[in-house]
């Protein structure tokens, strides 16, 4: 299933020009599947940077404008996107000229496969 | 005052002890009108009369549990909720898992995932916008009727009228196709 999964996520990314790493992982950025190119930062990578927006979205929760869904940071030369599915977090980086709207738009397609992936997560520790 | 008569004396000293007393209890009532009138902690914010308050709690309140607990679990809710509302960046501070936790942590996806793939999970598939239809339906569709010669005929004569209607369309022009606008 996750060899699969694996080469859904590579097909995304080959489909979306600048985009170059996939990861879902859970909310302490733990990886579950990863779809990673060569040119995406080593940094953004490391679960210390992905944990911070399960932190982030849960405060943005609170300034009264519903519950935080996705949080784009932009860069100088990436843009991370990060998309709440608690327990899991989708975590897309790309270039800083990538489009952003055709990143958004992958969450359909990913999410689909999100609900067995979430059934693993349940009963971590 | 002084009065040498014996009886006027024994009068006026009874009128004066009555006066302390009357003027004491004046005094007491008066600084407990006072104390009443003075807004603290132990003023009701809604003047109930005292046979309200004197009103004997009904039987059937004696079987509810006392209501000390509930008060204080309404405030331990009330703290809770606020203290989740509060928006406190700078006490999260740095968060990261143990280098032990984290690599246990993969282990367990790993596992999981991949015995997830073994109980014959949905593999996931790129989606295409051409699908195939099913083996039997292909021969129902193979084996319909094709088209009468007569329906052929129709639409062929109609589809030659219509490119020889578009043929024959042409543009007449009457005026100038540029025209000078009269800006002074």
């Amino acid at each position: 299933m996750v060899d699969d999964l694996r080469k859904y996520l590579n097909h995304l990314l080959e489909k979306v020009n600048g985009l170059h790493c996939i990861l879902i992982t859970d909310r302490d950025g733990v990886p579950l599947v990863r779809a990673v190119t060569e040119r995406a930062p080593q940094l953004a990578l490391r679960p210390n940077f992905i944990s911070t927006f399960g932190m982030a979205t849960d405060q943005a929760s609170k300034l009264g404008l519903g519950r935080n869904k996705t949080i784009i940071s932009m860069y100088c030369s990436y843009q991370v996107i990060q998309m709440n599915k608690l327990p899991l977090v989708i975590t897309f980086i790309g270039s800083d000229n990538c489009n952003t709207g055709h990143i958004l738009s992958l969450e359909h397609q990913i999410e689909p496969f999100l609900k067995d992936l979430e059934a693993v997560v349940a009963d971590a520790p | 005052m002084y009065v040498s008569h014996d009886g006027y004396q024994i009068i006026l000293f009874y009128i004066t002890i009555y006066s302390i007393v009357y003027n004491g209890r004046n005094t007491k009532k008066q600084v407990n009108h006072l104390m009443e009138n003075i807004v603290n902690e132990r003023t009701h914010l809604l003047e109930v009369t005292e046979q309200q308050q004197e009103t004997p709690v009904p039987a059937a309140s004696a079987t509810t549990p006392p209501r000390k607990p509930d008060e204080q679990s309404l405030l331990n809710r009330i703290l809770h909720e606020t203290a989740t509302n509060v928006i406190d960046v700078g006490a999260l501070g740095p968060y990261a898992l143990e280098a032990s936790a984290y690599s246990e942590r993969v282990r367990l996806y790993t596992a999981r995932v991949g015995g997830a793939g073994g109980a014959g999970a949905r593999a996931p598939r790129p989606p295409r916008l051409l699908a195939d239809v099913p083996a039997a339906e292909r021969q129902l569709c193979l084996a319909a009727h094709t088209l009468s010669a007569q329906d052929k005929d129709l639409i062929t004569n109609a589809v030659k009228k219509a490119a020889a209607a578009i043929s024959e369309l042409r543009v007449e022009h009457h005026e100038d196709l540029v025209v000078p606008f009269r800006v002074p």
